[in-house]
């Protein structure tokens, strides 16, 4: 899911940077202290879930866990992504400085919308587990539909580079969706207030 | 409070346990170049040691952006071109057009003709009539030998290529998760001053 350097042109980079950089703004403002160790830890596993491989499909993926960043962060996911990024570029030579807006982009930006509208519907315990595979699911859909967006400006066909890349992440998808799924059901029962759930649901379930 | 500590304490197993799952495997796409006689071989991977099918394969120069030469990876990840007439080095480029793009610096050194010598001698034969027998043999015993040689050095040349490729190691990682523990720590800092 990382666009390697020298592949985008000037004003896609360009653009990608100023946006991840307002993002990181907008997160910054909105971790406040409770949350700065469950975003520091998060930003860790984002880091380390990249060099776990699905061995499924033609190309080379692996698990991006935006979707249940941005669920448990809200826009706090942002700036975790952004670190994360930067420390794979340097450890691992993924990606790359130049490209690191629109990576922010593609991948906080698609795990923002694709989770937004499940957001409010953990605290219903009933839809809880469907609304979290969703997220999971289509952050890793929307980050592969935005990746071929930025690469339809390195002229190649957007429908192929769009086909290509949505197929290579299919498996990936349905995993995040049952890992989302699973850490998500977790938190609601060990730590309900990493969901933002308040003690008012607790009682409800008692 | 307890329930904060049972938590860090869970996700740091999470995290310790999805580094060491599986072997280390960076993601991106690998290419790597050698010469073997008249080629120039070049072999691309995928992490974890997929080859990269169906991979555009590109050379140029690196000062220029024309493009040498161009193909696509086989079944097995390989490509190779015949080594181009002009010495200079050559960026090879391996692009995968879902994003994944590598590359290989081939210095001029590392593919040229090192034996100026024997074809010096090659050419000389026909000139220099004197002592024929002898210098017609040692120039096609040097080229011989150098054909060998150079035949024994081309998996040799491999592996180097193969090694000289930056793989990721278990301290990558835990350095990283560090920074992760020492960005917050220092957010933290300076949020407790800021809020004192």
């Amino acid at each position: 899911m990382h666009l390697a350097e020298g592949i985008l042109s000037g004003p896609v980079l360009l653009g990608g940077a100023v946006l991840a950089a307002v993002g990181t703004g907008i997160g910054l403002r909105k971790i406040d202290q409770e949350r700065l160790m469950t975003t520091a830890l998060l930003s860790a596993a984002f880091f380390v879930a990249s060099l776990v491989h699905v061995p499924v499909g033609p190309g080379s993926v692996h698990l991006l866990l935006n979707g249940l960043m941005a669920l448990l962060l809200g826009w706090g996911c942002v700036p975790a992504i952004l670190v994360a990024l930067v420390l794979q570029a340097v450890f691992f030579q993924f990606g790359g400085f130049t490209v690191l807006g629109v990576n922010v982009v593609i991948i906080a930006g698609a795990g923002l919308l694709g989770s937004c509208m499940f957001r409010s519907r953990l605290a219903d315990a009933k839809g809880r587990a469907v609304a979290a595979f969703m997220a999971g699911f289509l952050s890793v859909a929307l980050a592969a539909l935005f990746m071929a967006v930025a690469l339809v400006t390195t002229n190649q066909n957007f429908l192929v580079t769009a086909r290509v890349v949505f197929v290579a992440h299919l498996p990936v998808m349905v995993v995040e969706g049952a890992i989302t799924m699973f850490v998500v059901g977790f938190l609601a029962k060990v730590q309900p207030e990493i969901l933002g759930l308040d003690g008012s649901l607790i009682k409800k379930e008692e | 409070m307890r329930n904060d500590v049972a938590t860090i304490l869970l996700l740091t197993v999470v995290v310790w346990l999805l580094a060491h799952a599986q072997p280390v495997q960076a993601h991106k796409v690998h290419i790597f170049a050698y010469a073997d006689g008249e080629q120039i071989r070049t072999e691309s991977r995928f992490s974890g040691d997929r080859p990269a099918r169906n991979c555009e394969v590109t050379v140029q120069a690196p000062a220029d952006q024309e493009i040498m030469v161009a193909g696509s990876t086989d079944a097995q990840g390989l490509f190779a071109f015949a080594k181009p007439k002009q010495g200079g080095d050559l960026d090879i480029i391996v692009s995968c057009g879902d994003g994944h793009r590598g590359s290989w610096r081939l210095e001029a050194a590392d593919y040229l003709d090192d034996r100026p010598e024997a074809h010096e001698h090659l050419h000389q034969e026909s000139r220099q009539p004197a002592s024929p027998s002898a210098a017609i043999d040692e120039a096609r015993l040097r080229g011989i030998v150098a054909d060998e040689v150079e035949k024994k050095l081309a998996p040799l040349r491999r592996d180097l290529a193969r090694l000289a490729e930056r793989k990721t190691t278990p301290q990558d990682i835990v350095g990283g998760i560090g920074y992760f523990l020492g960005l917050a720590g220092l957010a933290a800092y300076f949020r407790y001053r800021k809020g004192r």
